[in-house]
């Protein structure tokens, strides 16, 4: 289990994280969220051990972080935003190397390196110098590397950026394989659509502070109830406006340049009859939908930043 | 025995780049050049001066002792203060950090691997030092002498080397600060010890001089340890 308590963490005059509270599951694979320079790095590097708090506490299974208790250490494996490597140095060398350095049986060593190469996929790639390895196979490689120990909890982060899709799935298939055995996974990223199907559970970072948390169903429904429905219409705009005015549960309208935003309270059936309503009073509709949400639209909630052209409330 | 991996890896990649084969050839090509030229000025004596002066043999050895030692000054700054500042440049430290090895380790490690690469250097020019077994006059006193001042002083500059690159920020500083700390404490060793030359204190004076070292290296080291247990309990350098 981990559990950060009131984490305080600046540099200089710059406060990263300010009363950053949250507690980890053994088992979960726990997502954290956030914008660029939102302090996900610092996150990681303070639970890690290799940044120091200014004030708070950050426990992993009852134990300080950054003590540098070997217990820990190997309870805990790491993988940076940007992993560096030996150039001339194949790939099983590389992971023979760090597989001494957390002094693994001799004899155990290559079977390991094999099985986790294969897990990854990248099997094809281990007497290759680091040099060659394209941007995928070094992330991969950087995963593979965490887990040489079999560590309890697996820390990475952004370990999907600036990756194509098909990397992004085969790497959530690795992290969750690895999750399986009730491991626990924690991983920061920036991009919602990367967590939802890893994720078990999910918290926002955001100007320091953890600004939502819970199970990922329940925050992509409290998420999507949020989120504006976007009607495009052809013509007859002054006639859906007083529709939707006339409607107790539309409880904000915005008119955008070719589209309207409603706030919408309802639920999926709530939703179809209004567009039976609309459809019924002959409006012709391009579309109906719900927008998706995405970290702007959930942080920009929180800034309360700019507003529609018109809003009625 | 358990070897360190740190020098394992460091002994690896060394085998593979053409740094140490470029330093060997280029520092027996400069003794040699010093030899041979000691070796032409000597005849050309001869030949003005229709005598041989055998203080002139003894001169080559001198010569190449003296200019191995100068370019163990001139290099291993450079080559050692590098240690530490390449692996975070390379964006290893932070995962070294995290492995079960300690600061000590982490540090003999890179110690050890500086030690071979000095160590292989003079062996390397060995051939050049052992030309005084041909022509004799330096005891085999004065030999291990020199052989143990050679020996300490590389363990002092590997250390040095290691100290300067974990404490200062970037490597640049670190090498500025290695280069007048061993120029500044070995200036005032040589002249010490060649003003003692011809007294009595001078077995003493060279004695001294080297448990300095020894415990400058220890101070090193313990310097660089401690950096490195302040990169992992979070501490910002």
């Amino acid at each position: 289990m981990i559990r950060f308590t009131n984490v305080k963490k600046s540099f200089g005059n710059y406060l990263v994280l300010e009363d950053f509270s949250l507690e980890v599951e053994t088992g979960q694979v726990f997502g954290l969220l956030g914008l660029s320079d939102s302090g996900k790095t610092t996150v990681c590097k303070l639970l890690t051990g290799l940044l120091a708090l200014d004030s708070g506490e950050i426990l992993v299974d009852d134990m300080k972080a950054g003590t540098g208790v070997r217990r820990l250490k190997r309870r805990l494996g790491y993988v940076p935003q940007v992993m560096g490597s030996y150039p001339k140095m194949t790939v099983f060398e590389f992971l023979h190397f760090f597989a001494s350095c957390y002094h693994l049986e001799e004899s155990k060593i290559r079977g390991r390196i094999h099985m986790l190469l294969e897990l990854a996929g990248i099997r094809s790639w281990e007497n290759s110098p680091m040099e060659v390895l394209p941007r995928a196979v070094m992330q991969k490689l950087s995963i593979v590397r965490a887990m040489l120990h079999e560590p309890k909890i697996l820390v990475l982060d952004d370990p999907m950026m600036s990756l194509d899709l098909r990397t992004v799935a085969e790497i959530k298939e690795i992290l969750l394989d690895y999750a399986e055995d009730g491991r626990t996974v924690f991983l920061t990223g920036s991009a919602l659509g990367d967590f939802s199907d890893l994720c078990t559970h999910l918290s926002f970072l955001h100007q320091g502070r953890v600004i939502r948390k819970g199970a990922v169903s329940r925050i992509f429904q409290e998420i999507s109830a949020q989120n504006p429905i976007v009607i495009q219409v052809e013509g007859k705009r002054t006639a859906l406006l007083s529709l939707l005015k006339e409607d107790h549960r539309v409880k904000s309208i915005s008119l955008m340049e070719n589209e309207i935003h409603i706030q919408f309270k309802g639920d999926a059936r709530e939703e179809a009859e209004l567009l039976k309503k609309i459809v019924d009073a002959g409006i012709l509709l391009h579309s109906f939908y719900r927008e998706a949400g995405n970290m702007e639209n959930i942080l920009g909630k929180e800034d309360k930043g700019e507003r529609s052209l018109f809003s009625y409330e | 025995m358990n070897e360190n991996p740190i020098w394992t890896k460091d002994n690896m990649l060394s085998d593979r780049s053409l740094f140490m084969p470029m330093l060997i050839s280029f520092t027996n090509l400069v003794l040699l050049i010093l030899f041979i030229a000691n070796l032409y000025y000597i005849s050309l004596n001869g030949l003005q001066t229709g005598e041989i002066r055998y203080a002139g043999f003894l001169q080559i050895y001198y010569l190449v002792a003296a200019g191995l030692f100068l370019f163990l000054l001139l290099l291993a700054p450079a080559i050692t203060v590098s240690s530490l500042s390449t692996e975070e440049e390379e964006h290893m430290l932070e995962l070294l950090l995290e492995t079960d090895l300690d600061s000590r380790s982490i540090i003999f490690g890179k110690l050890f691997s500086e030690l071979s690469t000095l160590g292989t250097l003079l062996l390397s020019t060995l051939p050049f030092l052992a030309t005084v077994f041909i022509y004799g006059g330096v005891s085999n006193y004065y030999l291990c002498l020199y052989f143990l001042g050679y020996g300490i002083s590389c363990v002092f500059l590997s250390s040095l080397g290691i100290a300067c690159s974990g404490l200062a920020k970037n490597s640049v500083y670190a090498t500025i600060f290695a280069y007048g700390i061993s120029f500044l404490l070995y200036g005032l060793l040589f002249y010490g010890l060649f003003s003692l030359q011809k007294n009595s204190y001078f077995i003493y004076a060279t004695i001294l001089s080297f448990i300095l070292l020894g415990l400058l290296s220890l101070l090193c080291l313990t310097i660089g340890r401690k950096t490195l247990d302040k990169r992992y309990n979070g501490r910002n350098l």
